[in-house]
């Protein structure tokens, strides 16, 4: 990717490298219990070696803003509710501005109005030039997806683009 | 502003208080004990020794007849020799606090302020010593007196005059070692005294300074050997000889082992604590499996989170020293100070030693991250994959020891007490890690009371040569038979047995004197010496000028035998006597001789008198021994005979027994903190035990389980986990107690001890085990029931 072989990186090289270039969410949104907000924001940036006294606060802080949590940035993510913690996951994934966001069931642990709010934050994204790569079991998000491939077991059955259905069968 | 990453290690600190205050507490306790220890010894080493070379120790100290100044100016000329002093020690008997009498050693000395040898510290009063005045000596046996600045003591002399002697101060004997804690009160007088107390005032006792190699203790023999054989061609008989370095005090090599033995316990709590970091921080990074999988995941590599962990670790650590140090500079003040009071030598002043608090540095920053750094490297090589993925209920099955196996097919107990069993089991390397430390400080526990029976076994047996209910000296010689009808007469007397102690001078066969002998002669029929033989045979009626001999002379003397022949020199007279056989005492270096009453008498021609008997009772409790001891006192003061001392056997047993006690009190405190931190494992383990099974504890809740029955399941863990403890330290116990006996009378016996086993370390670390087993499960037991079934589904 971007000219790095990821294959031959090693566990550290590897865990360095997707710090930089790859935000992950999770279903169960993975915040680190005992950190503020953001503190679990400015977390990469510190692995990264990215951190920068008072610059990343303010970034962090600038992240919590794009998903309004920015009044709640100094709360524990015990004391906010599933949506809001989804949304802090988001925050920190975009921490060191990687070009690439993977999710996985990102709403899956969220109510419909509240899912709705997260992947309006993921189009925002995908307008801003980052590539998302988001998996569901959601049908509902089908048609907002400008590239989608359907797994059935690991295989993938179909792959569609925006516009356009291939039919694939293995 | 602190990086998030350090946050989240201070989160850590704070998140638990209670893992974090145990695994602190234990390291402390291992830099306390440590830091306790070097501080002691290291004031042992500056003060105790240099009080000792600055009170200008004697080299050589002779007891021999009476003798006059010319003497001390004819010995004062030779090379050898820097100074020569004479003094003089009488017994007399005074009024204790309680209104009793007791002996007290009065010491006459030429010129209190002037003392050339052997200088003695002033604690209180004046240094001008006057006549008719009295200067105590200022050590723990004093307490006997009660005796301060302005109290006048009543004494009584030999021959029944009593006197009045006003105390006018309290001085120290920077010398005395052992002779301090055991023996006689001490006064210093006049000579003009002496003889106002109707005492002869010629000088009895040599101290002798070297004029060369002080240090060297063969140089000192040789001139000590100078100085005898002057006095003996001089008519004199030498009755004691010591001989000391000038820069060693004699109890130095004591007090060394003995901390040696103490310093080793608390290296040994350091790894104990140890023990518990490693259990505590894998516990800490199996919790925290998914911190660490997202932590990676967001771009953390390990050796940041090694970093991180280790830093944490080191917080304990430093927290720990901030308590022990300060605490452990007071304790080791308070513990020198203690054996100045003992030893009889003054500290200057209290302190703080670099070289120990580097040390309680060093250890407090570097065992617990070594401890720590195998379970840290393996979770920090956790996948992200591995961490995420880790699940809640788990179950090893794959993994099933024999133990498991054996669990599982128990029948007939109850479904908690099961649970309680396996679960003992599920964790084995932190069982293991639990069990090691609590069975240590067990053992060591256990093995502390064993040793102070082996000392006590090594008394009694240095006692059996010595059996009788009541010792009684007299002034002089008088009838044996007079003697024991008078004592005889007192109601609870069964009999009386007048033996001979006296001393005699082992020839070489060139003639010159190879050593002092102390010869004790009982009748030949006595049964108050139940001797321990290592070759030979005890004395027999008909024997003559057959004597038995102790173990020292294997020392100097390795080819001697039953049957062999050595030459003595007893009243001047020399004599070949028969040794029939060889004895063991305490195994100290001393020369000691058991020949029978006729043959000494014979040998001094005093047959018919004596000056030491030995009498039984009917009953041997101690209670009627100083009963009776009292009565004999009052009715040989009422027929005009002087007794200078009479004690019952009790008084005698108790005296060295004390001694002993506060030896053994000194280890059961490293015990106890061995155990401290034995328990501290403890609570820390069932605490994790608890923490990591929160959501089981949820689930058992959700099925039915109420508060009492998880209470009770987390107690019963702790116990099983005691009682298993107990049972491994009931075997441990025996290769440290036999260790430890060991080092302790080698120290204080110059001799090994056999292996002692006494019930009441078992029965006291019994009852505390359980006790510890059932505190130590108590607060992770309360959290356990606390938990409602939505927190612990919750939890995560």
């Amino acid at each position: 990717m971007e000219g790095t072989p990821v294959h031959s990186l090693n566990e550290d090289q590897v865990a360095f490298w997707r710090g930089n270039k790859v935000g992950v969410i999770y279903q169960s949104f993975e915040l680190m219990p005992s950190l503020s907000l953001l503190d679990n924001v400015m977390l990469p940036m510190d692995f990264c070696d990215l951190y920068r006294r008072g610059e990343s606060r303010e970034r962090a802080m600038e992240l919590l803003r794009q998903v309004e949590l920015q009044d709640h940035a100094l709360k524990l993510p015990s004391a906010i509710s599933g949506g809001q913690q989804q949304r802090v996951a988001i925050a920190r994934a975009l921490a060191n501005n990687p070009p690439l966001i993977i999710a996985d069931e990102p709403t899956g642990s969220l109510d419909s109005a509240t899912a709705e709010i997260i992947v309006e934050l993921f189009e925002k994204l995908v307008d801003e030039g980052k590539t998302v790569i988001l998996a569901t079991h959601d049908h509902s998000l089908d048609d907002r997806f400008t590239h989608t491939l359907t797994l059935d077991d690991g295989i993938v059955t179909e792959e569609k683009h925006a516009g356009s259905v291939e039919e694939q069968h293995a | 502003m602190l990086r998030p990453r350090w946050r989240k290690v201070l989160a850590d600190l704070l998140e638990n208080k209670s893992r974090t205050a145990l695994v602190v507490a234990s390291i402390a306790i291992g830099v306390f004990a440590v830091g306790m220890i070097a501080g002691t010894y290291l004031y042992l080493l500056e003060d105790m020794q240099s009080t000792y070379v600055g009170s200008n120790p004697s080299n050589i100290r002779l007891i021999t007849d009476p003798f006059r100044s010319d003497l001390i100016d004819t010995l004062g000329r030779l090379d050898s020799v820097q100074a020569v002093e004479g003094r003089r020690t009488v017994k007399v008997r005074a009024l204790d606090s309680e209104g009793k009498w007791t002996s007290l050693e009065l010491i006459a000395v030429e010129d209190f302020s002037q003392m050339q040898i052997n200088h003695l510290l002033l604690k209180t009063g004046v240094s001008t010593l006057a006549d008719q005045q009295v200067i105590m000596e200022s050590n723990k046996k004093l307490d006997r007196f009660g005796a301060a600045v302005g109290d006048v003591l009543t004494l009584e002399l030999a021959d029944g005059t009593r006197r009045s002697l006003p105390v006018v101060g309290t001085a120290q004997d920077q010398t005395g070692g052992v002779n301090n804690m055991v023996g006689n009160v001490k006064g210093y007088v006049t000579f003009k005294t002496l003889e106002w107390l109707h005492a002869p005032s010629s000088y009895n006792t040599l101290y002798i300074t070297v004029r060369e190699n002080a240090n060297d203790p063969a140089h000192i023999q040789a001139v000590s050997k100078e100085i005898q054989d002057k006095l003996v061609k001089g008519g004199r008989t030498v009755y004691r000889e010591e001989r000391y370095r000038s820069d060693e005090h004699p109890m130095s090599s004591l007090i060394q082992a003995l901390l040696g033995v103490m310093f080793f316990l608390g290296v040994l709590v350091v790894f104990l604590s140890g023990s518990l970091i490693s259990n505590t921080i894998s516990a800490l990074l199996k919790l925290q499996q998914r911190q660490i999988g997202v932590m990676k995941l967001v771009g953390a590599r390990s050796k940041q989170i090694i970093v991180m962990y280790i830093a944490l670790i080191l917080i304990f650590g430093g927290a720990a020293l901030l308590v022990s140090i300060p605490l452990s500079a007071q304790a080791a003040y308070a513990l020198a100070a203690f054996a100045g009071t003992m030893i009889g030598f003054t500290l200057q002043g209290f302190r703080v030693f670099p070289l120990v608090t580097t040390l309680q540095i060093i250890i407090a920053l570097l065992v617990p991250p070594l401890a720590g750094l195998l379970p840290i490297f393996r979770g920090a090589r956790t996948t992200v994959h591995q961490a995420i993925h880790s699940a809640a209920l788990s179950d090893s099955s794959e993994h099933k020891s024999p133990i498991d196996r054996l669990l599982e097919n128990i029948r007939g107990l109850s479904r908690p007490l099961l649970i309680s069993l396996r679960n003992t089991f599920r964790q084995k390397g932190r069982l293991a890690l639990t069990l090691f430390t609590l069975t240590l400080g067990g053992s060591i526990f256990i093995a502390v009371f064993n040793v102070q029976e082996a000392l006590n076994v090594k008394i009694e047996q240095s006692l059996k040569y010595f059996l009788a209910d009541v010792n009684l000296d007299l002034d002089r010689d008088y009838r044996v038979e007079q003697i024991a009808s008078l004592v005889g007469s007192i109601p609870g007397v069964e009999r009386v047995e007048g033996w001979q102690i006296g001393s005699a001078e082992i020839l070489n066969d060139d003639k010159s004197v190879a050593g002092n002998i102390t010869l004790f002669a009982p009748p030949i029929e006595s049964d108050l010496v139940e001797p321990e033989l290592l070759g030979g045979r005890w004395l027999q009626p008909g024997d003559s000028n057959a004597i038995t001999v102790n173990e020292a002379y294997w020392k100097d003397y390795p080819d001697l035998t039953p049957g062999s022949t050595i030459r003595l020199k007893i009243s001047g007279r020399e004599q070949d006597w028969q040794v029939v056989g060889i004895f063991q005492y305490t195994g100290a270096e001393d020369y000691y001789a058991f020949t029978d009453y006729n043959s000494l008498a014979g040998a001094t021609k005093t047959v018919g008198r004596s000056s030491t008997y030995r009498v039984v009772t009917t009953s041997h409790d101690p209670a009627l021994q100083r009963e009776i001891a009292v009565e004999i006192d009052n009715l040989l003061q009422a027929r005009g005979i002087k007794v200078s001392k009479v004690e019952a056997g009790s008084t005698t047993v108790q005296t060295v027994t004390d001694y002993i006690g506060i030896l053994t009190a000194v280890l059961l405190v490293m015990a106890v903190l061995t155990a401290l931190v034995g328990s501290i494992g403890l609570a820390g383990t069932l605490g994790m035990n608890v923490m990591e099974r929160t959501r089981e504890i949820g689930v058992m809740r959700a099925i039915g389980a109420f508060n009492q029955i998880i209470m009770r399941l987390v107690i019963v863990e702790g116990l099983v986990i005691g009682m298993l403890s107990y049972a491994l330290s009931m075997l441990l116990c025996l290769p440290i107690s036999s260790l430890l006996s060991n080092v302790v009378s080698l120290a204080i016996f110059n001799a090994p001890a056999q292996l002692a086993l006494t019930y009441k370390g078992f029965v006291i670390w019994l009852l505390l085990v359980v006790a510890l087993s059932v505190v130590a499960s108590m607060v992770p037991a309360r959290n356990a029931s606390r938990m409602t079934i939505r927190e612990v589904l919750a939890y995560e």
